[in-house]
């Protein structure tokens, strides 16, 4: 009997360890915690496509990709999200996104719906970095394209979820649309679409400990003349980071990095260091539509 | 007689060497310091620099997960002849900034600063040794200014376009923005607006170089 019950709980162990050190796509992940059993009783696994691979005809031109180097640019950098599950991906391209009909008839349609489709907020997240835009993106192949990465809250309720400095530092510029952290490290990380206020104590020159509250994910995107806001997007982060950089042997100035490998690096430290309720998915997400 | 005597003619053409000496020195020179924009073209002849005195400053911070790997980082070197003769070329064109910097902050930066010459009131100015980052308001979008001598090496496919122009400027999500390398470092500024979409400022390249030839250098705590 004695026997029978280690033999079972030994196969117990064997299998949650399985379930604990697949939470990954990219084939040889350090063991990880288990991370979040969704709300709705689907596990919610960690997935992401890889750094470069943005939606087919996404691009600048049909054939231009993102950027798909390994390198990281922030090491040690805190998420930008104070908790998950949050979902990176294409607002544009997305469901409820305008999708090809604001840059002309050679990019692809958006899906349709509305930005609480269910499939918005399901891993695995896809690099936006370089997406087309229509402006310039020095770091890009085309030399053009979007200059951050979208990254979706766990629901898309505006207002509820909060955006945490990713290293300590000093507040840069506040502006309508933008926050911008000056870290330690001298690297500009720039948050946008947050709603206003702000959080307590965010004002431009404020000293700021790593992981503290900026403000809360909405869907801001500037101030009209009467001072009302006006929100043409979805609810979701923005998130930049801007460096010095060069290509080994040309100093190119300050500008806006490839950050995606950064992101990815970060909420698997994330994932690592906060409880699974933090990354559960709520039982009822208010905005999936069906 | 007297009037063609070579001691005459001699004392004569020392006078005029003199005057035209003084006026060539002076009110004309001052009138013609090079702008920022002139200073970038002039250095960069249409490449951007070539990296000296690389010095590897990434300390084993976090490792990586996964697949990833650090980006290698350079500590430039800043061309101090360069900048000091560029202070001193503002300085004789009377371009001179309306209210003085933070000294404090000044001291702890260890590079030239660019910044508007006119700096309006709440001004910020921060940073450290290698760093500096500088914010200004004015009517209907501020100015976020960041300069840095640390430089991340990211290659791409898009670095074979950039450094056709001397100076980068570009649409961001909520402005513009002009990306640079002047005296060894690297610079960004950006035009951050308060209402992007209508304001059209925010999307002129006019207006954002503009912004650039409006700021002058001060030479930091190193010089």
């Amino acid at each position: 009997m004695k026997r029978a019950q280690k033999v079972f709980l030994t196969g117990l162990a064997a299998l949650s360890l399985l379930a604990l050190s697949g939470c990954e796509s990219d084939g040889s992940p350090p063991p990880l915690p288990p991370i979040g059993g969704g709300g709705t009783g689907t596990p919610l696994i960690f997935r992401f496509d890889p750094p470069g691979r943005l939606i087919p005809g996404t691009g600048h031109d049909a054939t231009s990709t993102g950027v798909t180097s390994p390198t990281i640019v922030a090491p040690g950098m805190r998420f930008p999200y104070e908790r998950g599950p949050v979902f990176a991906n294409s607002q544009v391209w997305g469901h409820g996104g305008a999708g090809g009909s604001i840059f002309g008839p050679a990019y692809p349609p958006a899906p349709g719906g509305t930005q609480g489709d269910a499939e918005n907020y399901r891993y695995p997240w896809k690099d936006n970095f370089c997406e087309q835009r229509g402006w310039n993106a020095p770091k890009c192949p085309a030399g053009k394209g979007h200059q951050g990465q979208d990254i979706r809250p766990p629901t898309c309720e505006a207002e509820k979820y909060w955006a945490v400095t990713t290293e300590a530092g000093r507040i840069g510029y506040v502006g309508t649309v933008s926050v911008e952290l000056i870290t330690d490290t001298g690297q500009v990380h720039r948050y946008l679409h947050l709603e206003r206020p702000l959080a307590s104590g965010i004002v431009a020159g404020a000293r700021v400990a790593k992981g503290q509250r900026i403000g809360r994910i909405s869907n801001v995107t500037g101030r009209r003349s009467n001072g009302t806001l006006s929100r043409a997007t979805t609810v979701h982060l923005h998130f930049e980071i801007w460096d010095g950089n060069s290509d080994g042997s040309r100093n190119l100035g300050v500008g806006p990095l490839p950050l995606y490998t950064s992101l990815i690096d970060s909420y698997r430290r994330l994932l690592r260091s906060s409880p699974i309720s933090n990354f559960k998915q709520p039982l009822v997400n208010p905005c999936h539509t069906h | 007689m007297r009037r063609n005597d070579p001691v005459t003619i001699l004392g004569k053409g020392l006078i005029a060497l003199f005057f035209s000496i003084n006026f060539l020195s002076t009110p004309a020179a001052a009138q013609s310091a090079p702008t920022i924009s002139q200073l970038v073209a002039n250095q960069n002849r249409g490449t951007a620099p070539a990296l000296t005195n690389e010095r590897s400053v990434m300390k084993q911070q976090v490792r990586p997960t996964g697949e990833f790997r650090l980006a290698r980082q350079v500590r430039v070197d800043i061309d101090w002849a360069a900048a000091r003769t560029a202070a001193r070329n503002f300085s004789a064109a009377k371009r001179n900034f309306s209210q003085p910097l933070d000294k404090l902050a000044v001291s702890q930066i260890n590079m030239p600063i660019l910044m508007p010459e006119k700096l309006p009131s709440g001004t910020l100015l921060m940073g450290k040794d290698y760093y500096y980052h500088g914010v200004t308001r004015h009517n209907g979008y501020g100015l976020s200014i960041h300069g840095t001598c640390i430089l991340s090496e990211v290659r791409t496919p898009g670095d074979k376009k950039a450094g056709v122009q001397d100076m980068h400027i570009f649409q961001t999500e909520d402005g513009m923005a002009a990306s640079f390398s002047l005296f060894g470092a690297a610079y960004s500024v950006m035009m951050v607006c308060d209402d992007p979409k209508n304001d059209k400022r925010c999307s002129s390249q006019a207006y954002m170089k503009q912004i650039v030839d409006g700021m002058i250098v001060s030479l930091g705590g190193g010089a």
